[in-house]
């Protein structure tokens, strides 16, 4: 056995070799290099915990397709339709949405502009904090410098979402718009975002719950990982 | 409700989980969940009693994938050596370093680590996730993928090798790490 050989030092890794293949493969390491392979399948262990930082499952998703099943109907999830149904709402979003971009707000942001016209504070960690100590949120923004994706805060605001205030959080996210709701747990609000609405829907990245809140990003950029940054106080 | 349809529902989380990891987009991740789950009731007969579940329906939700990744043709991809990048890098004192606190190390790439999981192939891909995230043994990957063993191990192998290596070349770039490059195909170090 080649100690050199990826697929063995992978196999030790994960536990995966025989005990008479490790320990032929234990004879040709050094000490450093065992020590640097015990760093390894830790490292491993925290790449694992960080993948497995995934949205949880839509709640109407599962219940869509219960449906779909007692109704006992041909699958409704064709293969392209969800693109084309992405793109019809692009080109709705487009030709009706666009022009009312400045004053709609509750669908996916447009512009970095847009958000700044909606912001009730300033664009300081403490400004947005103190924007939700105030009304006894109890979540917190910490430091969003850093990372892969340049981020910077924005503010907060407030919006009218299932005729309830809805507070949000807008940053930029590689120069992109992104807004943040903070949807308080058994509101109407949450329940318009995450199940009702279809347009909703679309325009939401993600969904993670933080205490008695339910999280939703919506932006036209990548910028889930804004969410790791809102945290319970 | 249906024994089998709560047996998924028990799970869904975790199937949704390894989707959004695979497909990368909610849209699709939603998509392919369905078609899955349609396919899986579908098909339920088939599922023989007392054999692995969970196995089954991975097995269903990865070929889901692979058709939303639009990379069916994986019995013909060829394979490159594995080489011997991970070993090489037992020898770099920077890498290994990094790799000493590994939260704060994945804390300062941020999303490196999810942008890394997208520039690998769907196969090592689902090899890793089937393995890292979701604890599967070879032997189980193997029967959900429907590849040897063996050709399990060599995905793994350049899996980790690929992401590793953007990793630190993301950690060099950020200043995290000093620049010792590696060479991916061969393994050997270039010190500067």
């Amino acid at each position: 056995m080649k100690k050199d050989d990826d697929r063995n030092w992978s196999a030790y890794i994960d536990s995966e070799l025989s005990v008479s293949e490790i320990e032929a493969f234990e004879a040709k390491l050094s000490v450093e290099e065992l020590e640097h392979l015990r760093k390894e399948k830790a490292f491993e262990e925290a790449i694992g915990s960080k993948l497995s930082e995934a949205p949880c499952c839509p709640e109407n998703l599962f219940a869509d397709v219960k449906k779909e099943l007692a109704k006992g109907t041909k699958r409704p999830f064709a293969k392209y339709a969800t693109l084309a149904a992405v793109a019809i709402a692009a080109c709705i979003l487009f030709v009706f949405l666009l022009p009312k971009a400045g004053t709609t707000g509750n669908k996916v942001p447009m512009t970095v502009a847009e958000l700044k016209s909606q912001s009730l504070t300033g664009d300081q960690l403490d400004d947005v904090n103190k924007f939700l100590s105030e009304r006894g949120i109890s979540l917190e923004l910490t430091s969003v410098a850093g990372g892969h994706h340049a981020k910077n805060i924005i503010g907060a605001g407030i919006e009218l979402v299932a005729g309830e205030d809805v507070v949000t959080l807008m940053f930029t996210c590689c120069g992109r718009p992104a807004k943040v709701y903070l949807l308080p747990k058994g509101s109407k609000a949450e329940e318009l975002i995450v199940n009702d609405n279809k347009d909703w829907k679309s325009s939401i990245q993600a969904l993670v719950k933080k205490g008695n809140y339910r999280l939703a990003v919506s932006s036209p950029h990548n910028s889930e990982s804004i969410l790791n940054y809102i945290n319970q106080s | 409700m249906d024994e089998f349809l709560e047996q998924i529902e028990n799970r869904k989380d975790e199937f949704y989980r390894y989707i959004y990891r695979n497909v990368w987009d909610t849209s699709v991740a939603e998509d392919v969940f369905s078609s899955a789950v349609l396919a899986a009731y579908k098909s339920k007969s088939k599922f023989k009693a007392g054999t692995n579940f969970r196995a089954w329906m991975y097995r269903i939700i990865t070929n889901k994938c692979f058709v939303a990744n639009r990379e069916i043709s994986r019995r013909g991809e060829s394979l490159e050596e594995a080489g011997s990048v991970l070993s090489s890098m037992a020898d770099n004192n920077d890498y290994s370093k990094l790799i000493s606190s590994p939260e704060d190390f994945l804390a300062q790439c941020g999303d490196e680590v999810h942008m890394a999981m997208k520039k690998i192939s769907t196969m090592e891909r689902s090899c890793l996730l089937l393995k890292t995230m979701e604890n599967f043994s070879y032997k189980e990957i193997a029967s959900i993928m429907e590849i040897p063993f063996g050709t399990v191990m060599t995905h793994l192998a350049r899996g980790r090798a690929k992401l590793r290596k953007i990793l630190y070349e993301y950690a060099v770039g950020e200043g995290i790490a000093a620049p010792q490059p590696i060479d991916f195909k061969k393994g050997e170090r270039n010190a500067i």
